[in-house]
């Protein structure tokens, strides 16, 4: 499947996967993370319920700094 | 003496909020919080670099101590506002938001209708909202009546360091508002910081010139005490500016020369 993070694409052999499993094989640290999948928002408590199927749109967003 | 700045349900003892981007690093960040003892932080929400481990800011805030205000910078309409807003809100960041819809990049100035078409939704989804607003009197009584928690009029352009170009319309904004007002953007040096307080404001909120200062901890230090001063000679009541001179010794009974 071909899916879309951050405006990047990524293509994995799954026909779907849990976000939870593509961020740990994208070494990606969790903490703090939220997800918007498909326009629907996880906030971290609720990573491990987000599933990415082919064509997924994700965007991933933490806290940064700012004024 | 007692002298809360309250801000919605909530209340503080230090007057100065601080941004916290562009510090060098997260422990640079930490130090001017400890220092300032500010008690309001803003945040940004952006993208992870997915390439790169990021430590994180949130290591440098005690959430005991500072509470978190999100902004929704970069967001250049209403729409946009509101899905950081919403997003920050995911993030847990509570539902305090400083509102921010800045459509231009060279001066970052604030768009007022959009500005107020997303306090207004804002609001109707319980969030507290603190805008990022030209400093415009009526502007801001526009938003306080769409129960914004308190304005947020602009010095001068954010990062520019240029200090109060706006006073004259801040001055007014202080004076017809009834929610607290926080001069936001441009404040250069404390001396800045301390004039906003003089003339009356509620609070104000400092980044840049702290962030990218020699020393940022020592800067946050000494931003915190303009405004601690500024308060004070608010409070105590300035004296009037006169054209002419006022003697301050005796007029009567000078020696004369023998």
């Amino acid at each position: 499947m071909k899916i879309v993070i951050n405006d990047a694409e990524y293509i994995f052999e799954d026909t779907e996967l849990k976000l939870v499993n593509i961020l740990k094989k994208l070494d990606v640290n969790q903490a703090g993370l939220i997800a918007e999948v498909d326009g629907k928002v996880f906030n971290n408590n609720e990573l491990t319920e987000a599933v990415v199927k082919d064509g997924s749109k994700v965007e991933l967003i933490k806290i940064f700094g700012g004024g | 003496m007692t002298d809360f700045l309250k801000i919605a349900d909530r209340t503080f003892t230090n007057r100065m909020l601080l941004g916290t981007g562009k510090f060098s690093s997260t422990q640079s960040l930490k130090e001017a919080i400890q220092l300032s003892g500010v008690e309001v932080v803003t945040v940004a929400l952006r993208r992870v670099d997915i390439t790169k481990q990021s430590e994180g800011i949130l290591t440098a805030i005690d959430r005991t101590k500072q509470l978190l205000l999100p902004n929704t910078s970069g967001a250049k309409n209403a729409e946009e506002a509101v899905r950081l807003a919403s997003l920050a809100r995911a993030a847990g960041c509570g539902n305090w938001v400083k509102l921010e819809v800045t459509p231009e990049p060279r001066y970052l100035l604030p768009d007022p209708i959009e500005t107020l078409k997303a306090a207004k939704i804002l609001v109707a989804e319980g969030f507290v909202v603190l805008p990022y607003m030209n400093a415009d009197p009526i502007l801001a009584k526009h938003l306080e009546e769409a129960g914004c928690a308190a304005v947020m009029p602009l010095g001068s352009p954010i990062g520019s360091n240029r200090g109060i170009k706006t006073i004259d319309s801040i001055r007014i904004i202080i004076e017809q508002s009834n929610v607290p007002v926080v001069v936001d953007a441009g404040l250069g040096a404390p001396s800045d910081a301390c004039l906003a307080m003089e003339i009356g404001a509620d609070a104000v909120l400092v980044n840049t010139a702290i962030a990218v200062a020699g020393n940022p901890a020592s800067m946050a230090k000494a931003f915190s005490d303009a405004v601690k001063a500024g308060r004070l000679g608010f409070l105590s009541g300035l004296a009037t500016k006169t054209l002419q001179a006022n003697p301050s010794s005796p007029t009567e009974g000078i020696p004369s020369v023998q």
